[in-house]
This record gives C-alpha cells, sequence and structure tokens, in this order.
C-alpha cells in the first residue's frame, strides 16, 4: 500500500488538524502596510482594489515612515497653504492646546501646539474616518510645561476624516477634536 | 481553502504588489504556516513572528517565484521553515525542536476532553517521533503537500520523501502498538 493512502496517514491529519483561526488584525495590517510602502519605493501607482476604502493600522503607520519627507517639507511650507483651525475638547486641566489641519492629497496633517502634558510620557494622535477607522498619525512625548509643536500625519483624506483624538499610553483620550 | 485557480490569480496580483491579494494569500496560509511554527517554536508570539517573517521575505521574493516549481505553498513553508530555522538558532543552539504537544499553552483542558482519545494518541505518538520524522508527515497531512512540494522544501528529491514518509508512519505505527499494548505486571 502507498503511504499517501495509508489509512493512519488520513488519521494523523485528522489528529493534527489545527482549528482554523483569522490571523491578528494588526498583523494583517502589517502586511498592508509592507506592500503598500514596497509599492511606494517602486514608484507604483495606488491599487483601486476594494470599493469600500480600507485604512489599516500599520499600513497608516507605515506610510507614515515613507511621508517623513512629505513631513519635512511642511516645515518649510510657503504660508499660501490653507490651514484649517479646530477646536479641542476634553482638554485636562493644565493643558493648553491648539491645533490645526491641513488638507494633502496623500492624508490629512494634524498641527499641534501643546503644553502641559507630562514631561517624558509617550502620547498617540488618532484620525478617525467616517468608515470607522481609528487610524494612528504618530506619536510624541510630552515636555511638561514647556509647548511644544508637532505636525502629524495620517493617511486619512481629510474629506474622511471625522474626528481626531490624543491618546495617553494607556490609551486614555486627552484630548479629543471633533471635525465637520 | 482557496482553490488553485484562485490561488494563481491571487499571486498575479501580489506581484502587482496589491495589498488585498497579499491579505487574501496571508488569511489563506495562516493557520496551516502558524500550525507548523508553532510546533517547533516555544511560543504563540514567537509562531506568528514567524508567519509575519515568512510574509514578508514572500513580498520581497515575489518577483521570482516560478510556479515551475511545486508551487506557492510549498515556497512559503520553505521560506518558513528558513525562518523558523534562524529564529531556534538564535535562542538554542540546538536547532529548531518541536514543541511537545503538552506544551501547547493554547490547549486547555476543555480543549482535551473535547478531542477524541484516539486522536489524542496519535499526537502523542507523533510527539514522540524524531524531528525529522514529524516535520515530513506534518508538511503532508497539515501542509497537504504532495511528495514532490515537501522536497523542493526539505531539499529532498520525491522518491526519497516518500521513503521517509512510509518510514515515519512505520515508526508511528509502531509507537502506537506500544500504547495500546496492555503493560505487563
Amino acid at each position: 500500500m502507498s503511504a499517501d493512502h495509508d489509512p493512519l496517514l488520513r488519521s494523523l491529519g485528522e489528529a493534527l488538524r489545527p482549528d482554523e483561526v483569522e490571523p491578528p488584525p494588526e498583523r494583517i495590517a502589517e502586511l498592508r502596510g509592507w506592500v503598500l510602502a514596497d509599492r511606494a519605493r517602486r514608484g507604483d501607482a495606488p491599487i483601486p482594489t476594494k470599493p469600500k476604502r480600507r485604512w489599516p493600522l500599520a499600513a497608516a503607520a507605515a506610510l507614515l515612515s515613507s511621508l517623513a519627507t512629505a513631513a519635512a517639507l511642511t516645515l518649510s511650507r510657503p504660508p499660501a497653504v490653507p490651514v484649517e483651525e479646530v477646536a479641542l475638547s476634553q482638554v485636562p486641566p493644565g493643558v493648553e492646546a491648539e491645533a490645526q489641519l491641513i488638507a494633502h492629497t496623500w492624508g490629512t496633517e494634524v498641527q499641534l501646539v501643546v503644553s502641559g502634558l507630562a514631561d517624558g510620557q509617550a502620547y498617540t494622535v488618532y484620525v478617525d474616518s467616517d468608515e470607522g477607522d481609528h487610524i494612528p498619525a504618530g506619536t510624541f512625548l510630552g515636555t511638561g510645561a514647556a509647548p511644544l509643536r508637532c505636525n502629524l500625519n495620517s493617511a486619512v483624506l481629510r474629506s474622511d476624516a471625522v474626528a481626531f483624538e490624543v491618546l495617553d499610553s494607556d490609551g486614555d483620550v486627552v484630548m479629543r477634536s471633533n471635525l465637520a | 481553502m482557496v482553490d488553485d485557480d484562485e490561488v494563481r490569480k491571487l499571486v498575479e496580483r501580489a506581484r502587482s504588489r496589491d495589498a488585498d491579494a497579499w491579505e487574501a494569500l496571508y488569511r489563506n496560509s495562516y493557520t496551516r504556516l502558524l500550525a507548523y511554527a508553532r510546533r517547533r517554536l516555544p511560543r504563540r508570539e514567537q509562531a506568528d513572528d514567524a508567519v509575519s517573517e515568512t510574509m514578508a521575505r514572500a513580498l520581497d521574493r515575489i518577483d521570482r517565484f516560478s510556479w515551475r516549481g511545486a508551487g506557492l505553498d510549498a515556497w512559503l513553508y520553505g521560506i518558513c521553515r528558513n525562518v523558523i530555522l534562524e529564529m531556534s538558532r538564535k535562542e538554542t543552539r540546538g536547532g529548531a525542536r518541536p514543541v511537545a504537544e503538552e506544551a501547547n499553552e493554547d490547549d486547555g483542558p476543555l480543549d482535551l476532553v473535547l478531542k477524541g482519545e484516539e486522536e489524542k494518541q496519535i499526537r502523542e505518538a507523533f510527539a514522540r517521533l524524531s524531528a525529522e520524522d514529524q516535520e515530513i508527515l506534518e508538511l503532508r497531512v497539515v501542509g497537504q503537500l504532495g511528495a514532490e512540494a515537501v522536497g523542493e522544501v526539505l531539499g529532498k528529491r520525491p522518491g526519497a520523501v516518500r521513503m521517509a514518509q512510509s518510514r515515519a508512519l512505520s515508526r508511528l505505527r509502531s509507537l502506537l502498538r506500544t500504547e495500546e499494548a496492555p503493560s505487563e505486571r
């Protein structure tokens, strides 16, 4: 009898067969981010593959790195670029913050000026899309009473963005802006 | 599992760096690659890392992938095997070591109760096989790879794979008989 047709082989297959499991969402997002970054490196145009736009977490994170140059350029941006002033809510006592948005073709830039956040603590900024995605725009460290100015970039288009939030390292919302 | 025709279409889209295609390929192979890695790495997180690294390397090499070989599954298993070996070498000097079924932290008491006694015996006997025997049988029955594909993963000729598979099954059968035999008093 061929080993391929040995009943024991079939029994072994049933005994070892793993339960079907889905990859963790963050791993999927990580892979998608690599693919998008690879496309960007190759200079290929984006592929509009899904009617419903998806902005996985790490895909956006990977895009952030490739947008570093864009971020640097914004620092020396001519003053003619339209800037949108936005209001912040839930700002904790002792914290002063102002925020502006810039709509880019590649996403939304959040410009923050903040003082009073815990010195040395990491904060993460997320932009929420109208499809319910919660996409990171970048991280920064609090500088205590000293004002900090930072620019954060998200791959959510301004027209799709409905809010952005600043979260502390525990994941608690420190401040939020609901966007029109 | 996605059928062969669909996998071929996905691979062509993957060559164009289509993120949806890559996600589909990842989902399609995840369970099997994770099980393979999980049996050879001590922690679930490491196994997940190994599968992720496998996909990252596949992305780097997809332009060189050819259907003239034993197919995408064999190709991915081959990459995954190398990733696991590299990870194992970093942690131990003994190379990849199969993880005994009992060491699987995901298997709670309820799982053990629910799984059939016969399957449990087979798994226990399987765990007592050599690493080589385990790997060749696992690639065959979990990876669902044919002899040619297993040969591509392990660097053996198909005939040698069939021979090794037959011997591994014989050893598994012997171990099962030993376990079934009543103990002498």
